[in-house]
């Protein structure tokens, strides 16, 4: 059987969007936590974006590697090739 | 050349590092840098690795459309030619270290439209990771010259989007919580950070 739905919200989202100053870090407790917990961090929109960009760059320099080492014929070697000439 | 300036503890005693805007060169020395480091299975490694290249690949492409700066003249230059323009640039942490600088760290930013300042990477040196507390206080030292940088362009605002692993520091480091998939600094929190900052000089850890 399905359930009505609650009217009443059990959370209260904007008193969690607040946010509240604490006591102050001493420098001895932010460095023992940074020794800790490795300072490497990336903004996740920054890094898909950047992982975008490689992929374009990756993308360009095999289509270079490729039109590099591709032959061309001629239509004579062609026809040859295929028993025509 | 404008640098920012920073107070860390190596292997106890107090160090000055810097942190200024990386051009081609130095970039390129830094991508060299890490080559050592590109097999370890270390997630933190493999990932500064990969933040780092992938940051710098970024970079160069912007910086072929012309978007991208090397220097803190040429980015004030640019806000001033184009004030509602986004450009990205790269800050690298460095030590002194005999007579050569050490790369120690990296932070992607972008000033955007509005005169803010967007942290889009943050990441320390793979050979710092492999060493931990040889170096301490080197992401928050970053972090106070990237507002020593907003300072000097009057830039009210940093922001960046918070993973669940970097919404923890920036709670502590900006001392305000929750922190969900965004953090902001202004004013309150810049002036957090510099206090912080201003006690490494202080006597009672200076041993």
């Amino acid at each position: 059987m399905r359930q009505p739905l609650s009217s009443e919200s059990t959370v209260n989202y904007i008193e969690s969007m607040t946010v509240k100053r604490t006591k102050p870090v001493s420098l001895e407790e932010l460095w023992a936590y940074e020794a800790s917990h490795p300072v490497v961090f990336a903004a996740p929109r920054a890094l898909a974006e950047a992982r975008l960009i490689a992929a374009l760059i990756r993308g360009k320099r095999v289509r270079r590697t490729r039109s590099k080492g591709k032959r061309t014929f001629t239509t004579t070697q062609v026809r040859k090739q295929l028993g025509l000439a | 050349m404008k640098e920012f300036p920073f107070q860390i503890k190596v292997a106890g005693a107090t160090e000055t590092a810097m942190l200024r805007f990386a051009n081609q060169g130095e970039l390129l020395r830094y991508h060299r840098s890490l080559a050592p480091f590109a097999s370890q299975s270390f997630t933190a490694v493999r990932e500064a690795v990969e933040f780092t290249r992938l940051a710098a690949k970024r970079w160069r492409y912007y910086s072929r459309a012309d978007e991208a700066v090397e220097s803190f003249e040429e980015l004030r230059g640019k806000i001033k030619h184009a004030p509602k323009s986004e450009i990205a640039f790269i800050m690298v942490a460095t030590i002194r270290q005999g007579r050569r600088d050490l790369p120690v760290g990296l932070a992607y930013c972008r000033r955007t439209w509005c005169h803010h300042l967007a942290l889009d990477f943050l990441a320390l040196h793979p050979r710092v990771l492999t060493q931990p507390r040889q170096m301490d206080g080197l992401g928050s030292g970053i972090v106070f010259s990237l507002v020593q940088l907003a300072n000097a362009l009057r830039i009210p605002r940093i922001w960046g989007e918070a993973t669940v692993n970097s919404a923890p520091f920036y709670e502590k480091l900006l001392e305000v919580s929750p922190v969900q998939d965004l953090f902001v600094i202004e004013a309150p929190e810049m002036v957090a950070i510099t206090r912080r900052q201003r006690k490494i000089n202080a006597p009672a850890l200076v041993k």
